[in-house]
């Protein structure tokens, strides 16, 4: 009987495994391509972020961060998951000066961050939106003051397409077409894609879950606050975002231009159809050419009246270093200008010392 | 042997041991019960305050006089102070806690003489339309800060004409012209308030022109405010403003561009009493106190034109106010019968021109309106009366909040806090009032929890579920989506295992050699230890894409699979029969398996063919199933086809059963296994043959009366979609359902089957006539605890799905359910809020469509075991 058993259970793994092998070997088929030309975009990318890195420097008026005595503890952030990536490179940069502190960093969603805060869960609060009004108030009820809002980074919500996908360019009026409920049926043919297998297609629309920061600041800036359509389908995460995008040619999407793969590429945004269309990038952020960008934010439950304690002001003045800020570009975000960094330290008590 | 009773006593251990046993077996039950019912009563309670109207005390807290009479009123982002504005651009300060009248500041730029002022109440925004045929943008910014006491505040320290002397309370205040700053001691500090008059400089609309008598000013996106100015001789001007919002604090650019509307000035036209900029494209609204209204659109180009001539209110009439809705989409309406109207912009049935249209409509009092308030943050409106009565009423739900008798005076300024924690009125004869309340929950209501609710920016009443929206949208919270999810998620999964599942239960039981049963059935069972979570994630990343890739081939493989099994029996039944019982259990097994792979081959093999033939592009539109689904052009008639032929087939099949099945049973029983196997495959030959043409002709009549399967069962195909979770739901349930029902038939008393056998029926007779019947009891109940468990199933649908809450009968398109509802955004709902408690009451729905289903199945189960109890 014990052998029958096994017999059945490896005759069942077996089915399983042609099944799988099968669809194994249709992927490779195609991968192997995909392969070829991840080499040759690597190079790309790297010389990409070269000249990002030349046109959006960190402002060389930003110190160094210089480590003192005396630092251990633990430090947990809970929100934005836009900014899991950056949390998680500052808490590694931390953790190098700091070998006797613990950063954990947990990210689902902006609107995670104001009741871990208000619940004394986390002691930072990486958001990708402003705080709501209303998150303030239940905030200031609940303390007596308003939450400390530190702009850490600068960052572009970019639209992302399928790599293989012809179109370049996308109007913040084409948005509101594909994205809201303002908008009926669209496909690649009304955003002026000429091929003619494309031309037919409906456009498939991904975007993030209600808790993201990146859904509202979307729903804000591109679709003038209008409700999405119920077709769009909610990810999770960025990174379920651009997945989805990557597997469906005809998919299109937003997300932190951080997230940028090689299986999708990022459009150029302009404000009305046939106006100029500006990329995603730092330059363009800063002036407000590019019309989705949008500070980063980390919310800290402090109250003015106090100093700030030791362990959470150096974790300060490191998002606000030359080393946090290489953190930021190393996650495709932008730094913020030397200005924005003072007024933030001064904001929470420290000495900026530039 | 001396005790011939023979019966030994029950030790005294083993009797305590039993009594232990009962009383932990009873607290167990009732624990169980008891926290069952504590469950309920949790999600219950939790739910409930959504039902609840709010609070409000019958007496103003504070009672104020002042000598401006103000005509709006405006909250500051905290809810803590208001702002008082009068006709002539002079705002007050009102502490709401104490009631003082603390500070003052202008909206005007020096020189400059108003003639109208109006105030946006969401964004504190005021626009100024000035004598000369100019207007000017004013703001107030608020700040409030706590510092340390030891600072001195250095807001102090720009302020003209200190009056910081003034100390009430313990605060001390200071104001000019275009500032207010007070500081007021707090624990451990001091909390400085600012408010501070952005006056921008007056823009021209033109040389020569005379005053401005009415004026309105929108943001129409964050880019973009749109101003209209009405002139006293009856022109009108539309002044657009564009600014880049750069993000190093610098100025960006601003441009603006006035345009003149076509407007023929005749000595009778007078000057309108409002004017408006409504609904996305922010078209101009002009509302004369008579009850006309004229909207102007802009056409092609920058030109505008006349779009529309119409009463807003029953001839003999009046409009008594008006007052742009939150956001601006939408404008309110109040006349002399005591109605407020909300009116906003839909489109015309099939490509008409869009119009104003009245969506609500409040009947409030008897007396008529005097003033409209409207909340900086949700749809709540202040509604104030000529009688001096004051009424708190949601806008999207119509919940009434709170309401206050008046003294005779009328209300000219109504206003309530950004929470929705106090109301403010100022009266005529220059009284100001402020109440306190609890606002409860404004957004819930049975209607706007389960039914159609017309939302601003949706045609036509709607059910939506978008919780979360930017500030100062509209919480669309409606149920019947996710319950219309969930069920469509339960019944597919339900079509794809219940048929599996019991057909399988009846092989093992009935046919499969038990000492086989003996290790299929754990393997089975072994199915229901796989975590919902690896089969979500083996559904999101394995099952869509391959079905997204061969959804012709899938498809096929749903009939080609039974047929071929069918196929492969006849040829079994060829064969003799002395070869047929020396044939081993495993490799009849095997032999099985590889028909059915031999029927899943030969789908995807010719899948492709078959898509191209039925779904051929007509001409130069998308090819293939995909195309079809997605185009909704080309001919309804493949579709129908295909859907047609699960019902054609059972059809045929019925008619076969009733119609001739003793007689070909007669007439096989006189030929030779091999003619047998013969025949049974030209009779399959025959009943495909005749399903499919039946499946044809039903199509084409249904195509001829001008159905389309893709308003209803297809549609848009979306890679993961129904099918998809249905497919994987049902795997998952299959074990549950499989592991019942395979009791339920083996608990069938072996002496029923031994009398039909005896009798001269055949396995498959018994099976079907004989112990299916008395076993139906239990294969009910399992398939529904199989449905219980697929209702709750959260993870596979979470992951499979795009958690999309739309209501179609689209099978290619997604779904969200209660339980993914639950999971996806309660880590983002405040606690005790409305979504909070919305999402208690998904759970407390899930809970009582559980409960029902759990209950039918026990009740039916009881019936067919009393009825089998003779047995």
């Amino acid at each position: 009987m014990t052998r029958k058993t096994v017999a059945t259970i490896v005759a069942c793994l077996a089915l399983i495994g042609i099944g799988c092998e099968r669809v194994a070997a249709e992927e490779r088929s195609s991968s192997e391509v995909a392969t070829h030309e991840r080499v040759v975009e690597v190079a790309a990318g790297a010389e990409a972020a070269t000249e990002t890195a030349q046109r959006a420097p960190i402002d060389p008026e930003l110190p160094a961060y210089e480590p003192i005595k005396g630092i251990a503890g633990d430090i947990k952030s809970v929100g934005s998951d836009t900014m899991l990536n950056l949390m998680g490179t500052w808490a590694e940069t931390f953790g190098n000066f700091y070998p006797g502190v613990r950063v954990q960093v947990e990210g689902k969603g902006s609107s995670t961050a104001p009741p871990a805060l208000m619940e004394g869960q986390s002691q930072f609060g990486p958001m990708s939106r402003a705080m709501d009004p209303k998150e303030i108030d239940e905030f200031r009820e609940k303390f007596g003051y308003e939450p400390t809002e530190l702009r850490v980074a600068i960052d572009c919500v970019a639209v992302f397409v399928n790599k293989d996908c012809p179109l370049e360019e996308i109007s913040l009026e084409q948005l509101v077409e594909v994205f809201s409920v303002a908008g009926g049926n669209v496909t690649w043919g009304d955003l002026g894609v000429t091929d003619r297998d494309w031309a037919s297609r409906p456009v498939a629309v991904y975007g993030r879950n209600s808790a993201s920061g990146t859904y509202k600041f979307f729903k804000k800036m591109a679709l003038d606050g209008q409700d999405f359509k119920p077709t769009v389908k909610e990810q999770p995460g960025s990174s379920g975002v651009i997945q989805a995008i990557a597997t469906d040619p005809y998919g299109i999407g937003y997300s932190g231009v951080g997230y940028l793969t090689t299986g999708v590429k990022t459009l150029d945004v302009s404000i009305e159809t046939g106006d100029e269309a500006f990329e995603p990038n730092a330059e363009n952020a800063v002036t407000g050419d590019y019309p989705l960008a949008r500070f980063l934010y980390v919310y800290m439950n402090y109250d003015r009246l106090s100093e700030l304690d030791a362990l959470r002001a150096e974790f300060v003045r490191m998002m606000f270093s030359r080393e946090g800020q290489e953190g930021v570009l190393k996650d495709g975000a932008y730094p913020i200008p030397a200005s924005v960094a003072r007024e933030e330290l001064e904001l929470v008590g420290l000495e900026p010392g530039f | 042997m001396t005790h011939a009773s023979g019966r030994r006593r029950t030790g005294r251990l083993v009797r305590v041991g039993d009594r232990a046993a009962g009383v932990v077996i009873t607290l167990g039950g009732l624990a169980v019960l008891g926290s069952m019912l504590a469950i309920c009563v949790f999600l219950f309670s939790s739910a409930a305050p959504l039902f609840q109207g709010g609070d409000a005390e019958p007496e103003p807290a504070v009672v104020t006089q002042v000598d401006r009479t103000p005509t709006s009123v405006v909250f500051d982002p905290t809810g803590a102070q208001a702002m008082l504005v009068a006709p002539s651009g002079h705002a007050r300060v009102l502490d709401i806690d104490s009631g003082l009248m603390w500070g003052a500041v202008s909206l005007i730029a020096e020189n400059a003489s108003p003639r109208t002022v109006v105030v946006s109440p969401d964004t504190g925004d005021v626009s100024v339309g000035l004598e000369d045929g100019a207007f000017q943008a004013a703001g107030v910014r608020s700040s409030y800060a706590l510092v340390a006491d030891g600072d001195p505040p250095s807001a102090f320290a720009s302020v003209e004409g200190d009056r910081a002397d003034r100390f009430v309370r313990g605060a001390r205040f200071a104001d000019a012209a275009e500032r207010a700053v007070a500081v007021e001691p707090a624990e451990g500090g001091v909390r400085v308030w600012e408010f501070a008059a952005e006056r921008r400089e007056p823009a021209s609309l033109g040389e020569g022109l005379s005053g401005v008598a009415a004026i309105a000013s929108r943001a129409v996106s964050s880019r973009e405010r749109v101003t209209a100015a009405v002139l006293e001789d009856g022109r009108a001007f539309v002044a657009s403003t564009r600014s880049v919002r750069r993000l190093d604090g610098r100025p960006g650019r601003e441009r603006v561009s006035v345009t003149p509307l076509p407007i023929e000035v005749t000595p009778d036209r007078t000057t309108p009493g409002w004017v408006f900029l409504v609904g996305t494209s922010a078209d101009v609204l002009m509302l004369w106190p008579d009850g006309w209204y004229e909207r102007y659109a802009e056409t092609e180009g920058d030109a505008w034109a006349l779009a529309e001539r119409d009463r807003a209110v029953e001839p003999g009439s009046w409009i008594t106010a008006a007052a742009p809705a939150l956001g601006g989409n939408a404008v309110l309406i109040g006349d002399d019968t005591g109605r407020v109207t909300s009116w906003r912009m839909t489109d015309g049935e099939d490509g008409a021109a869009s119009r104003l249209t009245r969506s609500i409509s409040v009947r409030e009092g008897d007396s008529p309106v005097r003033s409209i308030g409207v909340g900086r943050r949700d749809r709540t409106v202040a509604v104030g009366f000529e009688d001096g009565s004051l009424v708190l009423e949601n806008l999207t739900s119509g919940k009434r909040i709170a309401g206050w008798e008046g003294d005779g005076s009328a209300i000219v300024a109504a206003g309530v806090a950004p929470a929705v924690d106090a109301a403010v009125a100022v009266s005529e004869n220059g009284m100001v009032r402020v109440w306190r309340l609890e606002p409860g929950h404004p957004e819930a209501t049975w209607r706007s929890l389960f039914g159609r609710i017309p939302y601003e920016g949706y045609d036509e009443p709607t059910f939506v579920y978008q919780s979360t929206g930017s500030p100062g949208s509209e919480p669309k919270l409606s149920l019947t989506p996710l319950i219309w999810g969930t069920m469509k998620a339960t019944i597919v999964a339900m079509l794809f295992a219940v048929p599996l599942a019991v057909l399988a239960a009846i092989y093992t039981s009935e046919f499969l050699h038990p000492s086989w049963r003996k290790t299929v059935k754990p393997t089975i069972e072994l199915m229901a230890s796989l975590p919902s979570v690896v089969l979500g994630f083996i559904a999101a990343i394995l099952v869509a894409p391959y079905i997204a890739a061969w959804l012709p081939g899938v498809i096929m493989s749903m009939g080609v699979v039974p047929v071929a099994v069918l196929v492969g029996a006849g040829l079994w039944r060829m064969t003799p029969r002395g070869f047929r019982r020396r044939v081993p259990t495993a490799v009849l097994t095997a032999l099985v398996i590889l028909t059915i792979l031999i029927g899943v081959g030969i789908s995807s093999a010719v899948g492709g063919r078959v898509e191209a033939l039925l779904f051929a592009a007509d001409d130069g539109g998308a090819s293939g199933l995909r195309g079809w689904l997605d185009s909704g052009a080309g001919s309804a008639w493949p579709g129908w086809f295909m859907a047609m032929i699960p019902p054609a087939a059972a059809v045929v099949l019925a008619a076969w059963w009733w119609l001739a099945v003793s007689k070909w049973n007669a007439f096989c029983d006189g030929l030779t296994p091999f003619g047998a196997g013969i025949a049974q495959l030209v009779l399959l030959a025959a009943q495909v043959i005749a399903a499919l043409t039946l499946a044809a002709g039903a199509a084409g009549a249904l195509t001829a009366i001008g159905l389309d399967p893709r308003d209803s069962i297809f549609g848009p195909f979306s890679q993961r979609n129904t099918l998809v979770v249905g497919v994987v739901m049902g795997v998952a349930v299959i074990p549950i359902i499989f592991t019942i029902a395979d009791d339920a038939l083996v608990a069938v008393p072996k002496s029923l089957r031994f009398a039909s056998t005896g009798c001269g029926a055949t396995a498959w007779q018994t099976a079907t006539r004989v112990v299916l019947p008395v076993a139906g009891s239990g294969i009910f109940s399992a398939c529904m605890i199989g449905l219980g468990r697929a209702v709750g199933e959260t993870m596979i649908v979470l992951m499979a799905t795009g958690n999309t809450p739309e209501m179609s009968l689209n099978i290619f398109g997604g779904f969200r359910t209660l339980a993914a509802n639950i999971a996806v955004e309660l880590p983002e709902a405040p606690r005790g809020g409305t979504h909070y408690r919305v999402l208690f009451l998904c759970g407390l729905v899930l809970f009582l469509m559980t409960l029902v289903i759990n209950t039918t199945a026990e009740l039916v189960r009881q019936r067919f075991r009393k009825r089998n109890a003779a047995l």
